[in-house]
């Protein structure tokens, strides 16, 4: 008995074994793209070209889309912020999506809005409009009031508002850089009739000097859970972005940040309502309807920091962040399960989509499915410990070479944080990292996966990260 | 079997193992040696600009005479290293002043030699070194070297590419156009960046662009000479762009349209007429917008039949086209409201609320005390309301029908008005709502302008045209 269970239990272990080398090497390709990049950037001179792109005729608009729900708290930090962006030509709209606080009495008392009629054209479906009002101050900056929808639905409502051939995404509980706009426009400036969504690199907030609106001077947070996090959002960022950007197969453009053209986001019929990762969504639906066209295009990331968010300090509000991111990719990826391995999709379809699925999808199942092989095999003892443990090692070994990795990309190209001493505790946390933390969002994400899989239901409902106290000011 | 007992591989994953610390440490040497190498660095330039930088400041205030300029370069430092620190900084100041203090700025730069030493630069192997060398040479508008740079537009590394197409830009050369243009049109360049430099040459540029025009082969590059030659504000351009109306692609049909609008010569109307009944939607909708801004009489019947076009963007097109185009199209428009089918009346009402022509026929309305003003914004409110409110207004802050009621009830046209907040600080290089008046019951009207920078100045003039004329 014993025997037939080690015989499956080694067949099992074997298997694992092999997704971890093959997710080895994707890491190590994908660590090496970024390698490249960043010493391709090294040296870059760079051009004052913001100015340029402020004062050229050629500058397109761009209707800047924040969509809110219950963020009394911060949303006038947020709305002053992007009230005060470097752009030639932008406006700003605000969409109250049914908050249940006094989110919109925030906005009416601070920005001394009043009521107006205006023609709302339904160019993409959305749930109805209570009310539209512009602010006395800001004479740019419209509100909306509608009836609660969720994020994507209070994101249609906005396109259906925006006037502007470009608009942006912004959550309201991030923090733009005032050049952000004249940073993302960039490609759409350079190719415009190519590029049709763009990116950017997102910053963690906590803990960084802020003044009159914008990031003064980057600090890392004291606060061990955020150094976990910053970690992470370098490695996404550094490795993830700036290599996808290349092959054009770039799924997901965080919602937090992303310029889209409004012209087409419309004949796709916008956002999907009732999805999780609704901006997932609409990057993967936006290739898969160009690509059904046979149009030309580009989905790019632009390598600079535009955004910054404020990540969860609370352990029980990052658990239903990451549930949810997760929850997210599993449904856009289920959606378009279609493009796994199919060549008319080109790169997308032979390797954007596989490794998502296979290596951001399915990593929390294979791993923890490892720890629960091992506990096993330790129960009925039939391991060589020694062996056991020089897997392991080599496991912890090789994450640590790629946190490391990327605050090698970190100090080289970016120097997002020039401090050495934070350079040295993010050493230090991608050692830890291994114990404790990465075991943690294994178990969130199963969780999202497994909302997926039910088919939960509470994504009616936008679910924000709800932190209570901002830290601005 | 099982990989858990086998001692080959626990060799082997010890092998593996020992490579990841090995490969851990150098990440670790290299991460420590660039972090202490760089602040070194940083706190060198940081020295070196807070050491010159008041002597700088001082040269540029007494406009960098000869004789400062000579005091100045005596005690120019021998470090190259140091003279580049120096040279960027006196160049970053001069790019903020204007006039002889800058010419002063850019004679100092070449009489220590910069120049000649960023252009021996233009050859070295390293692309950032090229690159650098380039922009530098752009930024100090060093003309005589445009044989060197013009090259380096097929360089091998894109970013010295891009680098010289702004640095050509900065020149402001004519003879730079047509190669830009060509390396465009070989992929090597992309449009938008070429399109911003030939801008930046000016208007000189026009007859190389015009020329273009006709020989681009490439989609892209035609599109970006249509809408480059709107740009220009150059007449001459006409034939051209007639000529890209009848191109093969929409994309740049509808940029000529565009661009024939900026232009806004008479000339075009004809072939204009002719693009407002093609095939594709983007191209009539651009075609409309153009007539409205060239505003001749002959437009009007087409852009009223266009009202009904099958595209809801052509159709709000027309329909803004005919606010913008003359009092007559107004009337035309306003006339039709009555009478024609639902989506047409619609896109008219939505057209006229975007323009703030409603908003300011309410205004007006309530507060003129001009007669002859409160009889036409009557006019106007009246004919909204016979619409029979066919567009979908959010609000009812005040309806047509309401103000209409208003129009019919209230016989004290010196209502009070209370007076608007004064917004705190409008920007002026924002779009602000052209016109806003406000309403009684506190509701504000306000339209944001148009996307084209020239399409607001345009708007604006033919707006007052239609409150001068009775």
């Amino acid at each position: 008995m014993i025997y037939y269970l080690s015989r499956v239990l080694g067949f099992y272990g074997d298997i694992i074994l092999g997704y971890f080398v093959v997710a080895c090497i994707v890491y190590f390709i994908k660590l090496s793209l970024a390698t490249l990049a960043v010493i391709e950037r090294q040296r870059r001179r760079v051009y004052t070209e913001l100015d340029d792109i402020f004062c050229s005729p050629l500058t397109p608009a761009i209707s800047v889309l924040c969509p809110a729900y219950n963020e009394q708290a911060g949303i006038v930090h947020c709305v002053r912020a992007l009230c005060n962006l470097r752009y030639p030509q932008y406006e700003v709209i605000v969409v109250n999506d049914g908050s249940s606080d006094g989110t919109l009495e925030v906005l009416r008392r601070e920005f001394a809005l009043e009521r107006l009629d205006v023609v709302y054209r339904t160019s993409v479906p959305s749930a109805p409009v209570r009310a539209v009002y512009r602010s006395a101050e800001y004479p740019f900056l419209t509100v909306v009031d509608k009836e609660n929808g969720g994020k994507a639905d209070a994101l249609n409502c906005g396109i259906n508002l925006a006037r502007a051939p470009l608009f942006c995404t912004v959550d309201a509980d991030s923090l733009l850089d005032p050049s952000a706009l004249l940073r993302g426009v960039k490609p759409f400036v350079e190719q415009p009739k190519r590029v049709v969504a763009a990116g950017g690199i997102i910053g963690v907030a906590n803990a960084v000097g802020i003044k009159r609106g914008s990031v003064t001077a980057v600090h890392l947070s004291p606060h061990p859970l955020v150094t976990f996090q910053v970690l992470e959002y370098l490695r996404s960022y550094l490795m993830g972005g700036t290599s996808g950007s290349r092959t054009n197969n770039l799924l997901i453009i965080s919602g937090a940040f992303a310029i889209y053209r409004r012209d087409i986001v419309v004949q796709m019929g916008g956002y999907r309502p009732g999805v999780v990762g609704e901006d997932a969504e609409l990057t993967t639906h936006l290739h898969c309807f160009l690509r059904a066209r046979h149009m030309s295009y580009a989905v790019v990331v632009v390598p600079e920091l535009v955004c910054w968010t404020e990540v969860p300090q609370k352990l029980r509000v990052l658990a239903r962040q990451r549930r949810r991111w997760h929850h997210g990719l599993a449904q856009t990826l289920f959606c378009y399960r279609r493009l796994l391995f199919n060549p008319r999709y080109g790169a997308l379809g032979m390797t954007g989509y596989p490794y998502l699925f296979f290596i951001e999808l399915l990593a929390p199942v294979v791993e923890s499915s490892g720890y629960l092989v091992l506990l096993v095999t330790l129960a009925i003892s039939v391991v060589d410990i020694h062996a056991m443990l020089l897997l392991l090692a080599v496991a912890v070994g090789y994450g640590i070479f790629l946190s490391v990795g990327t605050l090698l990309l970190e100090e080289l190209g970016y120097r997002y944080y020039p401090r050495g001493r934070d350079i040295l505790r993010l050493g230090l946390v991608a050692m830890l990292e291994c114990v404790g933390y990465r075991q943690m969002t294994v178990i969130w994400r199963l969780m999202g996966l497994w909302d997926a899989v039910r088919g939960t239901h509470a994504w009616g409902v936008m679910e924000r990260q709800g932190l209570g106290t901002k830290a601005h000011g | 079997m099982s990989l858990l007992v086998a001692t080959s591989r626990e060799r082997l994953l010890l092998d593996v193992l020992i490579t990841f610390l090995a490969a851990l440490t150098v990440q670790i040497v290299i991460v420590t040696v660039h972090q202490v190498v760089q602040n070194r660095q940083d706190a060198s330039v940081v020295r070196v600009r807070a050491a010159y930088v008041d002597r700088v400041v001082a040269l540029l205030a007494g406009d960098a005479a000869p004789e400062a300029r000579r005091a100045f370069l005596a005690t120019w430092p021998r470090a190259s290293d140091e003279r580049a620190i120096i040279a960027q900084l006196v160049l970053a100041m001069a790019g903020s002043v204007r006039g002889s203090a800058r010419d002063g700025a850019l004679a100092l730069l070449r009489e220590a030699g910069i120049p000649e030493q960023y252009q021996r630069d233009l050859g070295k192997r390293h692309p950032w070194r090229r690159a650098t060398a380039v922009a530098m040479l752009g930024e100090m508008e060093v003309v005589e070297a445009l044989p060197d740079l013009l090259p380096l537009l097929r360089d091998s590394s894109a970013d010295v590419r891009r680098v010289t197409a702004r640095a050509l830009g900065r020149l402001g050369l004519p003879q730079a156009a047509e190669p830009l243009l060509a390396a465009c049109e070989d992929d090597l360049l992309p449009p938008g960046l070429a399109a911003f430099s030939i801008l930046h040459i000016g208007v000189a540029a026009v007859p190389a662009v015009r020329q273009w025009a006709a020989a681009a082969h490439t989609t892209d590059a035609r599109a970006m000479v249509a809408e480059l030659l709107g740009h220009f504000h150059d007449g001459t351009a006409v034939p051209e762009l007639v000529g890209l109306l009848h191109d093969t692609s929409p994309t740049v049909r509808a940029a000529a349209a565009e661009s024939l609008g900026r232009l806004a010569c008479e000339d075009a109307c004809a072939p204009l007429l002719v693009a407002l009944s093609e095939d594709d939607a983007r191209v009539r909708a651009s075609a409309a917008a153009a007539l409205g801004a060239i505003g001749d009489g002959q437009a009007i019947a087409p852009l009223l039949q266009a009202l009904a076009d099958p595209d809801d963007d052509v159709g709000i097109a027309a329909a803004a086209a005919l606010v913008e185009h003359s009092t007559q199209g107004l009337a035309a428009l306003l006339g039709m409201l009555g009478t024609a089918g639902s989506a047409a009346q619609a896109r008219a009402i939505e057209a006229i609320e975007r323009s703030g022509v409603a908003s300011r026929a309410a205004g007006q309305w309530r507060s003129s005390t001009d007669t002859a003003e409160r009889a036409r914004a009557g006019h106007i409110l009246r004919s909204l309301a016979a619409a029979g409110g066919q567009a979908p207004l959010v609000n009812g802050g005040i309806s047509f029908e309401e103000l209409v009621a208003d129009v019919a009830g209230s016989d004290s046209p010196t209502m009070t008005v209370p007076r608007q907040p004064r917004p705190a600080h409008v920007r002026a290089d924002v779009v602000t709502p052209i016109r806003r008046q406000r309403g009684r019951r506190g509701a504000h009207h306000a339209v944001w302008a148009l996307p084209e920078l020239t399409a607001l100045d345009a708007a604006g003039t033919t707006r007052e045209e239609v409150e001068s004329k009775p």
